[in-house]
């Protein structure tokens, strides 16, 4: 039988003919292979999940008390005093500034990180889309938020991602993502290599890269590669074999097998991948740390305890290796410890329900804290460690998705309060692919309800709204990426 | 009339267990020759990672701890691996049903638990009463292809693993095992731990 060979196949074949050896040093070459087109023009995408009801208002689009122009009404608003809003030199966006801990259990956290610190470090390439989204229920909205409601074919974008930008790549499109952020697109036309793999443990990951080492008393490799090759004979020879030879299922596990793996194995990914330090690693595993763990700790110290930054953390190796060129990482529902405090809350940005102001300012903070680090790496590293593709970040972009908007009211006066889920609310991308220090839309002060704008001119009007598929498109578009419903978002790109 | 009724109850069982070997799935006639039936249907279920966990601990008697720990940090099957290996996650990540299909990792990760497991038995019975690999002095070299001792060996694996006997042709095949490249014997415990991961990672045991 003669098999048909696809694009992918020749181009996988290719990457691995031309081979890929381990790092000398730290910041060295990734890969000694030369960037293919494909690698030359390839985009990264990389989707942060603020699990919960990140609140735009809470961020880069907040209202202070005197635009209301009414005290009896700004008692009623989710609006900051005037003093508390900080707008950088430069920066054509504006945050609250520090906020105290205060409120239902503010003795137990710890804030390590300033919205007005990120804004003045980051304006340049911070892009801000207000937004109206189409539900309110946590999984359906985290959903929609990364499938645009369903605008390109049902397929999500980080499988639309993988379509566009990672056919030659190994696993394109790594999720290590909860909730409605996991589920898979609709569309069953996709091809198996551009849906995600599911990543739940970050800092076991590596350890999926190779069949043998590190396992203790495995014999030689020489004679394992034996082995594999005669339970390859074995396989296809069987009556089980022979019987269920068309079964998708196990074709696609032998493909995987025959076909990923080795090049897997070849590329010596499980070292590069390692996330543990040298102290948690025994030698008589045979297996070492990351070479750029250092470069990683330097920015997520606490990767080792935080769920959020170890797979932010591996999200950049698995780019930067040329393994994926689309990461998606969320926020876990657990609270996370720092020194002697949480820093972040129970059920991350819906906390909100109990201590809103609180709850918002807190996890932005833990969002933009890996946001920083992300963009402070990718323009620190060459893409594939090649210094004639340029660095990562050129080609990269940040999406900070949301499950949906809180509500924009309090009780008169309220200093803490509990909010619920609203439709309303807006979107942080951060990018050289956008037009950066911009926002795009409006809020009106009278509601802190935000309004649209036009994608192909960008001009604002209250009269507008943008959907889940406007920031669907604009992201696609500027990825590169068509697709026949896509809506013109031309006004946003750099 | 209870001989009767007995045997009426037991057609379906019996209809069954004439299927087994065929799979079932699409109509597959075992006919006694080489020539066999491919299922049209071809739809095999995936064995998850609790089951696979289990199967191993029943296959080569091992305590639960002793079926894979990777790197020291944690159970293979039930913590780092869990979902390659099929499993859900609905504490952690919201996973509450399991993917479908098999991840680009599963083949991989089903090795290191394999692996670790046949290593971790041929292990116990190099050093205490052997439990699975009785018939090799896993001090000495591997069993030539015609030894007795050979035959004994992978036939206890495939009952253990796969439930049935090995086909001539695959105690052939398997007789690659015993030496290296050069043709050199390999060591007994190489030899076992060898076939021990061959026939547990094949498609076969892990879908059914």
């Amino acid at each position: 039988m003669i098999n048909k060979i696809g694009r992918r196949q020749m181009l996988l074949a290719m990457a691995g003919a031309m081979g890929t050896t381990a790092l000398g040093s730290a910041l060295g070459r990734a890969t000694e292979r030369e960037g293919s087109t494909a690698d030359k023009d390839r985009k990264l995408l990389f989707v942060l999940c603020a699990t919960g009801g990140a609140s735009i208002v809470d961020s880069f689009l907040p209202v202070t008390r005197t635009e209301v122009d009414d005290d009896a009404l700004a008692d009623t608003l989710n609006v900051y005093d005037d003093a508390k809003i900080i707008t950088p030199t430069g920066s054509n966006i504006r945050c609250p500034g520090y906020v105290e801990p205060a409120g239902l259990l503010g003795g137990l956290y710890e804030l390590g990180f300033s919205l007005d610190g990120f804004l003045a470090k980051h304006y340049r390439w911070m892009t801000v889309l207000t937004q109206e989204c189409t539900s309110v229920n946590h999984n359906v909205g985290q959903y929609r938020s990364v499938n645009g409601a369903g605008i390109n074919r049902g397929r999500t974008l980080m499988e639309a991602m993988a379509l566009r930008h990672g056919e030659d790549l190994i696993i394109p499109n790594c999720n290590m993502a909860n909730d409605g952020y996991i589920q898979p697109g609709v569309d069953p036309t996709l091809p198996a290599f551009a849906q995600a793999e599911i990543i739940a443990s970050p800092l076991g990951f590596a350890a999926a890269m190779d069949g043998v080492k590190g396992v203790l008393g495995a014999p030689d490799r020489a004679l394992v590669e034996r082995a594999r090759g005669l339970r390859e004979e074995l396989d296809d020879a069987s009556m089980f074999g022979k019987t269920f030879a068309d079964s998708p299922r196990r074709q696609r596990f032998l493909t995987n097998r025959r076909e990923v793996q080795p090049r897997l194995e070849a590329a010596q990914m499980m070292d590069r991948l390692t996330l543990l330090p040298p102290e948690l690693l025994d030698p008589k595993y045979g297996v070492m740390s990351s070479p750029l763990l250092p470069t990683l700790t330097g920015k997520f110290s606490n990767l080792l305890v935080d769920p959020w930054e170890s797979q932010a953390a591996l999200s950049v190796l698995l780019a930067y290796y040329g393994l994926s060129c689309v990461s998606t990482i969320g926020l876990r529902q657990e609270p996370t410890f720092g020194n002697e405090k949480l820093i972040t809350t129970p059920i991350a940005f819906d906390f909100s329900h109990n201590d809103h102001r609180m709850a918002q300012y807190l996890m932005w903070g833990h969002v933009l804290k890996a946001v920083d680090a992300l963009v402070d790496l990718l323009q620190q590293l060459d893409y594939l460690g090649d210094p004639a593709l340029g660095k990562m970040w050129d080609r990269s972009m940040i999406y900070v998705a949301t499950d949906f908007g809180r509500d924009k009211t309090r009780p008169a006066g309220a200093e803490s309060w509990g909010t619920g889920h609203s439709l309303n609310n807006g979107t942080l991308i951060v990018s050289p692919l956008l037009k950066g220090n911009r926002v795009f839309g409006g809020i009106d002060p009278m509601t802190c309800e935000t309004y649209g704008f036009d994608g192909s001119t960008g001009d604002s009007a209250p009269s507008l709204k943008c959907s889940e598929g406007h920031i669907y498109s604009a992201i696609a578009q500027a990825l590169d990426i068509e697709f026949p419903e896509r809506i013109d978002m031309s006004a946003l790109l750099a | 009339m209870i001989m009767r009724t007995l045997l009426r109850s037991l057609l379906p069982a019996l209809a069954l267990a004439s299927g087994c070997r065929d799979g079932g799935a699409g109509g597959t006639e075992d006919t006694g020759s080489d020539e066999v039936q491919r299922a049209q249907r071809g739809e095999l279920q995936w064995k998850r990672n609790a089951a696979l966990q289990r199967d191993l601990m029943r296959a080569l008697e091992l305590p639960e701890d002793g079926v894979c720990n990777e790197l020291g940090r944690g159970s293979c099957t039930r913590e780092i691996h869990h979902i390659s290996l099929g499993g859900a996650d609905p504490l952690r990540i919201g996973l509450y049903e399991p993917l479908p299909d098999t991840l680009v990792s599963t083949p991989i990760v089903l090795e290191r638990v394999v692996m670790s497991a046949c290593v971790n038995r041929a292990n116990l019975d190099r050093g205490g009463s052997p439990v699975v690999f009785t018939e090799l002095d896993l001090g000495a070299e591997a069993p030539a292809p015609d030894d007795e001792a050979f035959t004994a060996t992978i036939t206890a694996l495939y009952r253990r693993l796969l439930s049935r006997d090995p086909e001539p042709q695959e105690l052939t095949t398997l007789g690659g095992l015993a030496v290296d490249d050069a043709g050199k014997p390999v060591s007994a415990h190489d030899f076992a731990v060898l076939t021990c991961f061959a026939i547990g990672t094949s498609s076969e045991f892990l879908f059914f």
